[in-house]
């Protein structure tokens, strides 16, 4: 065998082990009743219809759903103005990149508690902001709305890194085209259309895709910590009551069940994307 | 300020990144001319085009073009077409988009900028490949879609930015016939940057040399060749390129590689002397190409090695210290380590002062 060969099958064992082998086992144990004390049941489907039952878990579905129709798109368009707006070489680009990434490195949980401050509706200035907008407009952030709108905030606040990804393909675009555009006389709508847009939109698409997955992983500490999945289960997310109900309640069966439905969703969802951009595209194109 | 028809330069001066870069150009372009400005990498001949353009910013000095002072305008307001020197298709794009681009850019209506793409395609050979995606394309035709675009672009004056530097050989030789034609068929007044002597030689209506910064000439092509104004033209200009030999005068006699020449540079002698001279214009003994004349200067020398270039060999022949390059017929057959005798026509050397550069 070839040494590429070789390094492929050392790379499919590991992933293999590590990824395919528990993803595979999740999906079978939900299947089973089993509370890691006692030898696991064959239930069959019992809990995927139990799931369609469970209101809780359709409002952390639904919960979701929001939150990637409402988070996706708002960071990927904030990290493509931030990004196309710190491409250019220089020292202020430079800078600004350092409070762009720095939540991107800065812990979790700490980054979590500095909102929990930064949120809270009595002393912090989020609050504070809001009250001298209007006589006790920091109520809003006991609400629904307003939890939810806090969390989509947070997380457009993770932005690091898709910024540094678009910053890079920007700068992938060889000079002499807008060099171009400006001798042509073309605005600066038609050289985004007609320049920018086409080297971005492959390496939007991938982005959009990962943000999907990433961002139901991005909100399980803020949800946690700040909100604490309320009110009214209003930030309750499908990883977080997945995590409840096998951690906490011993579900592991009813777990495995619900963590299939949600990776088939998401990669639904993904597929889903894919094929109408890539449609849409075609069409303007 | 006066009209000019063509492309007026004065006193142009371009710093990029606080590092100058144009020292005080001056130029002056007839309108309907092709002039070739040339020079080795890094001369700043490629800035000078782009501060034409107004991609780059000017320090101080004028730019007009067909009466029109640049100063202030931008580059899509200065009405010039670049060719660039990758021609910057746009990948993505069709034969038939590229073309269009500019026009679209400038809201030429779809069914117009088309139809004007799909007249200069066909007038360019580009006919059968309006739809093909340009990634496609081969080197020679990408070239013709870059000059379809400065057709589309309706200027006067065109830039040209080394456009033919990404093709091989033969395809490069007729490109420029290609090139000269179009740029004669259109009426263009066109600024063609290239750092091949062949080409700037062969294509120029009046060549500039570019070093350093500094324009440092400015005339026909043949003007340059046969008198380069400074050393670093001569260097630059010729295949070999004009030979430089130390020579010295004593008592009103000039001498140079040990021989007694018969004119020396006319005016006061420079504490150093260079003799420029070309390698067609030595003689040397067996040799059918430029009989020796009488008065000639003559020395001997052995040669050491034998370039054969097909229709024509290279003699390097050693004088001294000196190495000495002369070109002969390629049929005469010449042995290496050979003693032969050199000889050069009184008239045929350009003197340089050897502490400026300057020609005397």
């Amino acid at each position: 065998m070839k040494s590429g060969a070789w390094l492929a099958a050392v790379a499919l064992i590991a992933t293999g082990l590590l990824i395919w082998l528990p993803l595979l086992a999740t999906l079978g144990l939900g299947f089973f009743r089993y509370d890691a004390l006692n030898p696991p049941q064959w239930v069959g489907w019992s809990h995927l219809v139990r799931l369609l039952d469970d209101p809780m878990f359709l409002t952390a579905a639904r919960n979701s759903l929001w939150l990637v129709l409402f988070a996706v798109p708002l960071r990927l368009a904030l990290a493509v103005v931030l990004g196309l707006a710190l491409a250019g070489r220089g020292r202020v680009s430079s800078a600004a990149l350092v409070p762009v990434f720095t939540p991107v490195v800065v812990p979790e949980l700490v980054w979590a508690m500095a909102w929990l401050w930064i949120l809270n509706p009595f002393f912090g200035p989020a609050a504070w902001l809001l009250n001298s907008l209007e006589y006790g407009g920091a109520q809003w952030l006991l609400t629904v709305a307003g939890a939810r709108t806090a969390l989509v905030v947070v997380l457009a606040f993770l932005i690091g890194e898709l910024v540094l990804v678009i910053m890079a393909t920007r700068r992938q675009v060889p000079a002499q085209r807008y060099e171009l555009c400006a001798v042509e006389g073309a605005g600066p709508w038609y050289s985004f259309r007609r320049v920018t847009w086409p080297a971005l939109w492959p390496v939007l698409l991938l982005l959009m895709a990962r943000d999907v997955v990433l961002v139901l992983q991005l909100a399980f500490v803020p949800a946690l910590v700040v909100t604490k999945t309320g009110p009214q289960f209003a930030t309750l997310f499908l990883p977080h009551y997945i995590y409840q109900n096998a951690f906490e309640y011993l579900r592991f069966g009813y777990a495995a069940a619900m963590s299939g439905v949600l990776v088939l969703s998401v990669l639904g969802l993904i597929a889903a994307q894919f094929w109408l951009l890539r449609r849409w595209i075609r069409q303007a194109g | 300020m006066t009209a000019v028809a063509g492309l007026s330069l004065q006193g142009l001066t371009v710093a990029l990144g606080g590092r100058p870069v144009l020292y005080d150009v001056d130029l002056q372009v007839e309108a309907g001319e092709f002039v070739v400005l040339a020079g080795p990498s890094g001369s700043g001949k490629s800035t000078l085009l782009r501060a034409i353009a107004g991609l780059v910013p000017t320090g101080s000095g004028r730019i007009a073009a067909g009466g029109v002072d640049f100063d202030g305008l931008a580059p899509g307001q200065r009405e010039v077409a670049l060719v660039f020197q990758d021609h910057a298709l746009l990948p993505h794009l069709s034969v038939a988009e590229n073309l269009a681009f500019g026009l679209r850019a400038r809201r030429v209506p779809r069914g117009e900028a088309r139809r004007r793409a799909m007249d200069v395609a066909e007038r360019l050979g580009l006919g059968g490949l309006l739809d093909r995606p340009a990634v496609q394309l081969s080197g020679g035709e990408r070239q013709r879609v870059a000059l379809g675009r400065a057709m589309l672009r309706d200027a006067r004056l065109v830039l040209m930015d080394e456009p033919l530097s990404s093709l091989d050989a033969p395809l490069r030789a007729r490109m420029r016939q290609e090139i000269l034609e179009l740029h004669r068929r259109q009426g263009w007044t066109t600024v063609y940057v290239t750092h091949d002597q062949a080409e700037a030689l062969s294509m120029a209506d009046r060549l500039g040399v570019l070093v350093h910064g500094r324009l440092q000439q400015f005339d026909h092509p043949q003007t340059l060749y046969a008198e380069p104004a400074s050393t670093t033209v001569a260097a630059f200009l010729g295949n070999p390129a004009m030979q430089l030999l130390p020579a010295r005068q004593s008592g009103g006699q000039t001498w140079l590689l040990g021989g007694e020449f018969p004119r020396g540079p006319s005016g006061t002698p420079p504490e150093t002397l260079l003799a420029g001279v070309r390698a067609e214009q030595l003689h040397v003994s067996g040799s059918r190409w430029v009989p020796p004349i009488a008065g000639d200067w003559r020395v001997t020398g052995e040669i050491q090695r034998i370039e054969h270039l097909g229709d024509v060999q290279w003699l390097h022949v050693r004088v001294g210290d000196e190495a000495v390059i002369v070109r002969v017929e390629p049929d005469t057959l010449f042995a290496n380590g050979a003693g032969v005798e050199l000889g050069l026509a009184g008239d045929a050397v350009r003197w340089f002062d050897a502490a400026t550069g300057l020609a005397l």
